[in-house]
């Protein structure tokens, strides 16, 4: 029985491959010229903003939040990488408030300052309840704590 | 010749299941689809197999697309578990009345209200809490630990700029006192967001013990 399911399994899968290959044929053999091209216009100014597009519409706004995720950048690269590996949570502070500022800008910086403030040890008494413990290989235990929870 | 003899020969539901118990859903589904194409007597099994799948790879749109029509009590439990896993409680509801079973109707009725029952706490009294006092939200919200150190985060600013501002040390001064208002922000928004996972986590609790109980509904024939 176990055999014969494993045949079955080979052969299917070989079909999937074949059908996989058929498209790819099927799609090179059709011109060039009638494949849709992407539209590369740019987005009219009244056009419908996004939660992740508003950065890029209002040019302060952008460059406010250009400004905080750069100072980020350079505390990451200057600061915190001479520093010991401190912070509770995967991803560590700097990286979740640039994270949260590029996606989210002001409510970013929100994000970014309550994150700080659940940053301490007793996050470690909710473990398993509010966050999952992670292995990472280089850090060690870590509290997973994705922005996207947050938002 | 012979492989393909083989690939007639077994039955499409049973590798399905065995896909199935492996977690590969997918093929799973295929494998059912294709009982179906070949004209396998048993439908209503391959239809509840193929809703149990799309229930494990919890797209439950998909569960009742295919089990809607059937309007067996298997069928109308499992698409109640789907409703109770997106949290639509009301429209549960109505496919609870359709079950014709007296006892697993009953059953479905206490679990759906035992979970409008849950204790759920309020986000918006969560930030007005955080608002009056820094960190009070998070109490609310079961962050005893994280509403400390949100506390002494806006109140040791929140002196460092008063210290600052009353020996007209602007320089000090400005910084402190919007890291003071961004730390009391953050914890009110902090609040009501740990109020919000609060009650997922609570709901979640709930739901993984409903779904425990009604293991065997869930597992393929």
């Amino acid at each position: 029985m176990k055999c014969s399911i494993f045949i079955c399994s080979l052969l299917t899968s070989s079909l999937n491959l074949n059908f996989y290959v058929n498209q790819n044929l099927l799609v090179s053999a059709i011109p060039a010229s009638k494949l849709t091209k992407p539209n590369r216009k740019k987005n009219p100014s009244n056009a419908k903003i996004g939660k992740g597009e508003k950065v890029s519409h209002y040019p302060f706004y952008f460059l406010f939040t250009k400004l905080i995720t750069g100072s980020i950048k350079v505390y990451r690269v200057l600061i915190s990488s001479h520093q010991p590996d401190v912070c509770n949570f995967v991803p560590s502070c700097s990286h979740f408030g640039y994270e949260a500022i590029s996606k989210y800008g002001i409510k970013g910086i929100l994000m970014t300052f309550d994150r700080l403030e659940r940053c301490n040890y007793f996050a470690w008494f909710v473990a398993g309840k509010y966050y999952s413990v992670i292995y990472d290989s280089v850090r060690g235990y870590k509290l997973y704590d994705p922005v996207d929870r947050y938002k | 010749m012979i492989l393909l003899l083989i690939f007639l020969l077994v039955d499409p539901v049973e590798f399905g299941n065995y896909l199935f118990e492996r977690g590969e859903y997918r093929d799973a589904i295929i494998e059912y689809r294709r009982a179906i194409f070949i004209g396998h007597p048993d439908t209503i099994r391959i239809l509840l197999n193929i809703g149990r799948t799309y229930f494990k790879l919890e797209e439950y749109k998909e569960v009742r697309e295919t089990l809607q029509k059937m309007n067996s009590d298997t069928a109308n439990a499992i698409i109640v578990l789907s409703y109770f896993c997106e949290k639509l409680l009301d429209s549960a509801k109505i496919f609870i009345q359709k079950i014709k079973s007296k006892e697993l109707k009953d059953n479905l009725l206490s679990e759906e209200e035992s979970l409008k029952k849950l204790k759920y706490r309020k986000p918006i009294l969560a930030g007005l809490l955080s608002a009056i006092l820094p960190g009070l939200g998070r109490v609310y919200a079961d962050r005893p630990g994280d509403a400390c150190f949100g506390f002494i985060f806006t109140v040791s600013t929140g002196f460092g700029a008063y210290h600052y501002f009353r020996e007209n040390n602007l320089y000090f001064a400005i910084p402190m006192g919007v890291a003071t208002l961004l730390f009391y922000l953050g914890d009110v928004y902090g609040s009501v967001a740990s109020t919000k996972i609060y009650n997922e986590t609570l709901y979640n609790k709930k739901l993984g013990e409903i779904l425990r109980a009604y293991t065997e509904l869930l597992e393929p024939e």
